[in-house]
């Protein structure tokens, strides 16, 4: 069991889940972000520094004593997929392979999201960016629990980002036609704020919830449920707590074949009460941050003293799930 | 083109890159020292100027573009003007 | 909470100075140069491109369970890399299979030939007036995640599986997070590493940039005229020593630890002092001071400004008599993401053999970057601890320290 806590939350999504592909319509760079500074950022990068933001009037006065001590993790599947094609694209466009934007380099490392939000908010902890899939957000959980655990880090800004661009609807695209599944794409920009419950104490933050458990794995047979069925067993036995005790699951309910593969852990290992939350029917496929909003639904749902489970199968086998216990509304 | 043509529109570059409108900067003023420019705007000031004008600028030539004089001499160079 | 010392077992490597732990240590010794011209990527409109390119790959002698049409460069890089690894360390494919062993790999542009196709793909279907689908299989090949997948499917494991995508420091990333991922009892062994594959994207950027050198990486050299691209990808099998002995396993080295940080500056100028900064930390961490190492394998890229900087950083901490310091860029070129999970090889292998690596091409000393830095030639030397350095774009600092074993 850890002693890690949520204690701060923010989810920006796409505004129109009825749309195949839900922008955030409002959400303008230099409107967002001011004029200064902005004009080269990729909008995964402007969504996760405006996402961080949200945050920083509360870890303001620890950021001015000790800036070394906040880092940032952001779960990314691919960073822009946009800046990155783009740049090649413009490599080969014009008669000259030298007319690309040497400024705009920066944006086609993976990591670019993370290192732009460290500079803009000041944030000189660890600053690691981590891809899984349609799992990144419960790979940067994980490998945040395990930065502030082994004394890392103080307090972590960890989440998961999406943007939508002409490039990646593109992609997703495709990825709808080949597993048979209708276009439902979202954007998303959830962060936590993670530390322990004392760093949180000392900073007067009250925690949202505590993460019990959670565990990263892979199916290597995607079809077959043993493998997500025993890592829910072990994050559950890991957290101490048995499954008639779990209030609430939110499933990934990603593409059809992980979607039966969750209901069928669903169905045998919890007790037929527990409410089902399913992140996609409620927002749509947020790639990289789909499990963070997996865990905000879940949190939206619980009581205090209540306690939850997510866990999903993304589509390349990546498999997670977190036990938390709601603490505070 | 004419040369105050030139002028202009390089002006309009350099302040677009650097995020300045155009009363902010002057014919003289430094680039990296008054408006806080760092070696990759340098760089992209004179990539944008290579696609715009046709022309191939080595990089040596940034010591010599500090200020829109500067930038402009450089240019005017290697484009033959 | 449980504190486990962590040894490594096991080691592979792709690299372009050679595709196996005999080859690639033999090449450190004799200070080979891996540079050759460009034929793995679309060099449309340049001119005699050198980069440090992986030959004579066969894919196939190390995949036996994936379709290889299923798998980008950089995927079958990682999986021969890990192959080699865990035949180093003795693990058979039946001992592995349903284990929950994590697989953590770093890099910086994952599938990046796959992104380049689709790039290329998507131009010429705009020049023709088309607008097309992106083709799915390189979409599918493309996902990062697939590094570190790649692996866990080919054998068979449920552990977690990811990939670190910090760029240039992300091999010492990822070897980290598997190192307290064992030290806390979490796991008993793990996979790690890095892997890259040379790219246009990269290549392009850098060449913008001004930072590529027209033929040879000269780290710390007076005249360095920058980097050279490479490729490859250097996994490392981490286990916990109870299970090392257990297994009867020969040991390499250890692993003492490692610090991150983030210079919250600059996304591309490195920073001295912040990078001092995080040498202390990994010391810290590691429980070790500076006196105590005996040689640094430098991030060393032949930039004017990181040479600079780096050897600006160590004198912070070490003072004017730092240990001797190499850059192994200057053999096998910077391979990205699995560039310090390559040199954390070196550094094992430097301990194990009691040797130090050079830093080729060197002509003329830099009296801006004032470190031994091991010229032309290998050097026997005693060697008990050793840090290897990764920094990246984003300011992303990551250094891992190795030790000799000792009961």
């Amino acid at each position: 069991m850890t002693n890690t806590v949520i204690s701060l939350k923010q989810v920006l999504v796409g505004d129109n889940e009825t749309q195949q592909f839900n922008v955030m319509a409002d959400f303008e760079v230099k409107a967002a972000l001011g004029k200064k500074g902005t004009r080269n950022l990729d909008r995964l990068t402007a969504l996760s520094i405006y996402g961080i933001g949200t945050h920083m009037d509360d870890l303001r006065e620890q950021q001015q004593a000790d800036p070394t001590c906040i880092g940032t993790v952001v779960g990314s599947a691919q960073g822009s997929m946009d800046s990155i094609v783009r740049f090649t694209y413009e490599s080969l466009a014009y008669d000259k392979p030298d007319y690309v934007n040497p400024a705009l380099f920066p944006n086609t490392v993976m990591n670019c999201a993370a290192g732009q939000s460290a500079i803009w908010h000041g944030l000189k902890g660890p600053n690691t960016t981590i891809s899984a899939g349609e799992l990144s957000g419960l790979a940067a959980i994980q490998y945040g629990l395990s930065l502030i655990e082994n004394r890392y880090a103080k307090t972590l800004l960890v989440g998961g980002c999406e943007e939508l661009s002409q490039t990646n609807k593109k992609a997703f695209s495709a990825l709808a036609q080949q597993y048979n599944e209708t276009e439902k794409f979202t954007e998303a920009s959830v962060f936590f704020v993670m530390e322990s419950a004392e760093t949180a104490e000392q900073y007067g933050r009250t925690p949202i919830a505590t993460v019990l458990s959670c565990l990263g794995g892979f199916n290597p047979e995607p079809s077959n449920a043993a493998a997500l069925k025993s890592l829910i067993a072990d994050g559950l036995q890991q957290a101490d707590v048995t499954s008639d005790k779990v209030r609430a699951v939110s499933l990934g309910g990603l593409w059809p074949n992980a979607k039966e593969i969750e209901r069928m852990c669903l169905a045998e290992v919890f007790d037929e009460h527990v409410l089902m939350i399913d992140a996609y029917e409620q927002y749509g496929n947020a790639n990289s941050a789909h499990f963070t909003l997996q865990i905000s639904a879940l949190l939206d749902e619980l009581q205090p003293g209540e306690i939850g489970v997510a866990y999903a199968q993304c589509i390349k086998g990546n498999t997670g799930m977190v036990v938390i216990r709601k603490e505070a509304v | 083109m004419s040369k105050q043509e030139r002028v202009e529109n390089i002006k309009e570059i350099v302040c677009d890159i650097l995020e300045l409108e155009e009363d902010e900067v002057t014919q003289t003023s430094l680039f990296k020292e008054d408006h806080n420019a760092d070696s990759l705007r340098a760089i992209e000031i004179l990539a944008t100027l290579e696609k715009e004008y046709q022309v191939k600028i080595p990089q040596a030539e940034l010591a010599k573009m500090v200020n829109l004089d500067g930038v402009y001499g450089v240019v005017s160079e290697h484009a033959g003007w | 909470m449980s504190v486990n010392r962590v040894v490594i077992t096991g080691l592979g490597v792709v690299s372009s100075v050679g595709t196996s732990i005999n080859e690639f240590k033999h090449a450190l010794l004799a200070g080979e140069s891996g540079a050759g011209p460009a034929s793995q990527f679309n060099t449309q409109g340049y001119e005699d491109v050198v980069n440090c390119e992986v030959k004579d790959f066969s894919a196939q002698n190390y995949i036996k369970h994936i379709p290889l049409s299923e798998l980008g460069r950089t995927s079958q890089f990682s999986i021969a890399a890990a192959k080699m690894a865990l035949d180093d360390a003795g693990f058979s494919v039946e001992q592995l299979s349903g284990r929950r062993i994590p697989v953590c790999i770093g890099t910086t542009d994952g599938e990046s030939q796959s992104l380049d196709k689709i790039a290329k793909d998507w131009v010429e279907a705009s020049q023709a007036g088309h607008d097309e689908a992106f083709n799915i299989d390189l979409v599918e090949q493309s996902v990062s995640a697939n590094l570190a997948n790649s692996i866990s499917r080919e054998y068979g494991l449920t552990g977690e599986s990811v990939t670190i995508s910090t760029a240039c420091a992300a091999g010492n990333y990822a070897i980290g997070h598997a190192f307290d991922k064992i030290r806390s009892g979490q796991a008993e062994a793990a996979i790690c590493g890095g892997s890259d594959s040379v790219c246009r994207k990269t290549y392009a950027g850098f060449f913008r940039l001004g930072t590529i050198a027209p033929e040879k990486c000269q780290p710390f050299d007076k005249n360095r005229k920058g980097i050279l691209t490479g490729e490859g990808s250097g996994i490392l099998i981490l286990e916990s020593l109870s299970s090392a002995r257990k297994r009867g396993a020969k040991i390499y080295a250890e692993v003492l630890g490692y610090g991150l940080n983030c210079d919250a500056n600059h996304m591309v100028s490195p920073n001295k002092e912040s990078i001092a900064a995080c040498i202390r930390r990994a010391h810290k961490n590691a429980g070790i001071k500076p006196e105590q190492v005996d040689y640094i394998c430098a991030h060393g890229t032949g930039t004017v400004a990181n040479d600079e900087t780096e050897s600006g950083a160590i004198k912070l901490v070490y003072g004017e008599v730092p240990p001797p310091v190499s850059s192994i860029k200057s053999m096998l070129g910077h391979s990205m993401g699995a560039a310090s999970a390559i040199a954390s090889i070196a550094c094992v292998l430097a301990i194990k053999e009691q040797f130090l690596p050079p830093t080729i091409n060197h002509q003329t000393a830099d009296e801006n970057c004032p470190v031994d830095c091991i010229p032309n030639q290998s050097r026997k030397s005693e060697v008990n601890i050793v840090q290897n350095n990764g920094f990246a774009f984003g300011g992303n600092n990551a250094i891992t320290l190795y030790g000799a074993f000792h009961e």
